[in-house]
């Protein structure tokens, strides 16, 4: 048997051409596209362009006692109730200054419920602004410290008592304000139940305390009244309601900065 | 003879099959998880750096001083640099370096540092305080530089500390996926996207993603930016000193302008892009329980739970930057669709351009947040669940959904949080 040889040239001409297809296949791996992004047509957001004439003041009317009672049982269902024995016991203002009327209304511990008033995770952010001012200063505001839940998932921060004066501040949804089946975002606040309890709006506000220093943020209207003896106002700082009054306010961590609220 | 021929041909036809069968192309690649650090600050440099680049030697001021771009831990180093009054600090400025803000538990990542925004409101309507500028810097070189706010200004906002980890990833995200992920939002929960300018290349525009209004849309310009904002230090993109409430600073800045000829504001974006992203904390049941409740009940709406970035090569930011490798094609988990929305949270500080709502903020990505205290834009809540209360507007329904939760799954989904 004989075998043909190969010419010499064909073989150079095959390996050069296996060659070649080999560096086209790692060149084709290696450089990576050079595609330049494109500029999006963005979709529409959901909120409108800010309006050129300011929006019209949000509805501040008094309302009926129904419809107060309707917004604390969508918050609260059955664990509080209605305390009337406070005049008023329900006031309207634009309290944390989003344009959205909300309610703030006197409350007690429903009979039997507090267990409810006290759950782990509550929809409501509860806190002591009286006692976030005064407690360093006045032992006589000083409850027994309760014992607080170690893990830090926990909500609740405050044991509620059966006759303890609450007052809750239901925030507003939009033009409906407090009335939105959607308001539920609630403070609730134990301890700041006083005297002469009326709403002062954020304007008069800036007008009334001009030049006062030192003086928190505000915004939005304020609440004011008489407690212990001290003329002054509870107010949104940003993050959650604070007291005022000229003579126990510092620019403290607790109740100065922004919503620097103390965890007791 | 005609063995060999065949053979011959069969070898052309895997060559040329092979490469595509087994395609290592960019294109061709599945998409990939970012590298993430653990967050722990022991683990040294080895867990911050991505790749991009070289990782470099240790630096020591005395042997091997930082050189600006040569290596990550040289651009570190410079991010952690102390800044000089002779070297262009202020007059007004907040800190003294990126890393004094950018700090815990890692370089690049947090602290509980707030910067302080006024303005006024009057009948509904913000201005910005005389000059311009809203922000009020905490510091000065001279107590005569020093802004105070007064009762012209009645409108204050405090803004919390974001994360530079994993922003290079972030700035690796095509436009059009954050605009995507933003139209398939619900109408009621959609968010605003911005497109501001790149100032690396001028007259080019991208969609922007850094900063607590989405005021930049890449790491050169977003650095250039807090490089004078907070330090008070001028660069090429940002060669104009900040005013002193509408006076003018130049008593007290005996720098001239630009301040730093433009390396240590590329170090700095070279730095970000070299970092790994926040990686996650122990999983368990809970967590992944709580995962899903945070889709489920509209969390995830705007706290996006996952992007790929570009492809390698994809040239972004107008022109500036080409996708590297190391970015391109990853996936990452940053839980924020960088979009704005108002959930009743800000104060309204509103100078931004193209901004359609004033209260609305871009969302704060959650990677990471494990190793926070303070929480929201403000930093003024200090626990997840206050966290959640607070959220209104566009989040209504998702906190609503949550007070729905019974307390098992309230944990749950805290928990969740908490593992980010």
């Amino acid at each position: 048997m004989t075998v043909t040889p190969v010419p010499i040239r064909r073989i150079r001409n095959l390996v050069t051409f296996f060659g070649l297809l080999v560096l086209f296949g790692c060149g084709k791996n290696q450089a990576p596209p050079r595609v330049a992004e494109t500029q999006p047509s963005l979709p529409t957001p959901a909120t409108a362009p800010e309006p050129a004439k300011p929006a019209p003041p949000p509805d501040l009317s008094q309302p009926k006692p129904q419809e107060v009672q309707a917004a604390v049982k969508r918050v609260f269902k059955d664990a509080v109730a209605l305390d009337v024995s406070h005049n008023p016991s329900f006031m309207i203002g634009d309290f944390n200054g989003d344009t959205s009327p909300d309610l703030a209304v006197v409350l007690k511990p429903a009979d039997g419920k507090l267990s409810e008033l006290n759950g782990e995770f509550p929809s409501w952010i509860a806190r002591e602004p009286l006692k976030d001012v005064l407690l360093p200063k006045s032992k006589a505001l000083a409850r027994p410290v309760p014992v607080r839940a170690t893990n830090a998932a926990a909500g609740q921060t405050i044991r509620f008592e059966q006759g303890d004066v609450l007052l809750a501040i239901i925030h507003g949804v939009g033009s409906n304000g407090w009335k939105d089946p959607e308001a539920t975002q609630t403070h609730l606040l134990r301890g700041v139940v006083g005297a002469d309890m009326h709403t002062m709006a954020l304007n008069s506000a800036a007008r009334a305390y001009k030049g006062v220093k030192p003086f928190p943020t505000i915004y939005g209207d304020l609440i004011q009244q008489s407690l212990v003896g001290q003329a002054g106002f509870i107010y949104f700082n940003g993050g959650i309601y604070a007291w005022y009054d000229p003579k126990n306010f510092d620019v403290s961590p607790v109740t100065g900065h922004a919503g620097m609220s103390a965890m007791r | 003879m005609r063995i060999l021929k065949i053979s011959v041909l069969l070898l052309f036809a895997s060559a040329l099959v092979l490469p595509f069968a087994f395609s290592s192309t960019v294109e061709g690649q599945a998409a990939a998880e970012a590298p993430t650090t653990q967050l722990d600050a022991r683990l040294g440099d080895e867990d911050l750096f991505n790749g991009l680049g070289t990782l470099g030697d240790p630096v020591n001021e005395c042997t091997n001083p930082a050189v600006a771009g040569r290596s990550f831990r040289d651009n570190k180093a410079i991010f952690e640099e102390r800044e000089e009054v002779d070297e262009g600090l202020g007059p007004t400025y907040n800190d003294v370096a990126c890393s004094s803000c950018h700090q815990a538990p890692v370089t690049g990542h947090v602290s509980q540092i707030n910067e302080f925004r006024a303005g006024s409101v009057s009948n509904g309507v913000f201005s910005a305080p005389p000059g311009g500028q809203t922000l009020l810097q905490d510091r000065s070189i001279d107590p005569r530089a020093q802004e105070h706010t007064n009762t012209g200004l009645n409108v204050h906002e405090f803004r919390s500390t974001r994360t530079v980890l994993g922003d290079g990833f972030v700035e690796a995200i095509n436009s059009n996926t954050l605009a995507a992920n933003v139209a398939n939002q619900p109408a009621g929960q959609r968010g605003q996207l911005r497109t501001v300018a790149v100032l690396e290349a001028p007259g080019q525009n991208r969609i922007g993603r850094f900063g607590h209004k989405s005021q930049h849309a890449s790491l050169v310009s977003f650095s250039a930016d807090a490089y004078l904002n907070e330090m008070g230090i001028t660069s090429p993109l940002q060669p104009t000193e900040n005013n002193i409430l509408g006076q003018s600073a130049a008593a007290f800045d005996s720098v001239a302008d630009p301040e730093d000829d433009g390396d240590d504001v590329a170090a700095f974006a070279a730095f970000q892009r070299a970092l790994r992203a926040p990686g996650r904390g122990p999983i368990n049941a809970d967590v992944n329980t709580g995962g899903s409740l945070f889709n489920a009940i509209g969390c995830a709406v705007c706290h996006t739970p996952q992007f790929t970035t570009s492809p390698a090569g994809t040239i972004i930011n107008g022109g500036a930057f080409t996708v590297p490798v190391e970015l391109g094609n990853k996936i990452i988990h940053p839980f924020s669709d960088y979009a704005l929305h108002n959930i009743g949270t800000s104060a309204g500080i509103g100078a931004e351009p193209g901004v359609n709502d004033r209260f609305a903020t871009t969302t704060i990505a959650l990677w990471g947040v494990r190793t926070k205290n303070r929480f929201m834009m403000q930093g003024n809540t200090m626990t997840i669940f206050d966290t959640i209360q607070v959220h209104a507007g566009q989040a209504t329904g998702a906190r609503n959904n949550f007070n729905s939760l019974n307390n098992t799954q309230k944990a749950q989904l805290i928990a969740f949080v908490l593992s980010l």
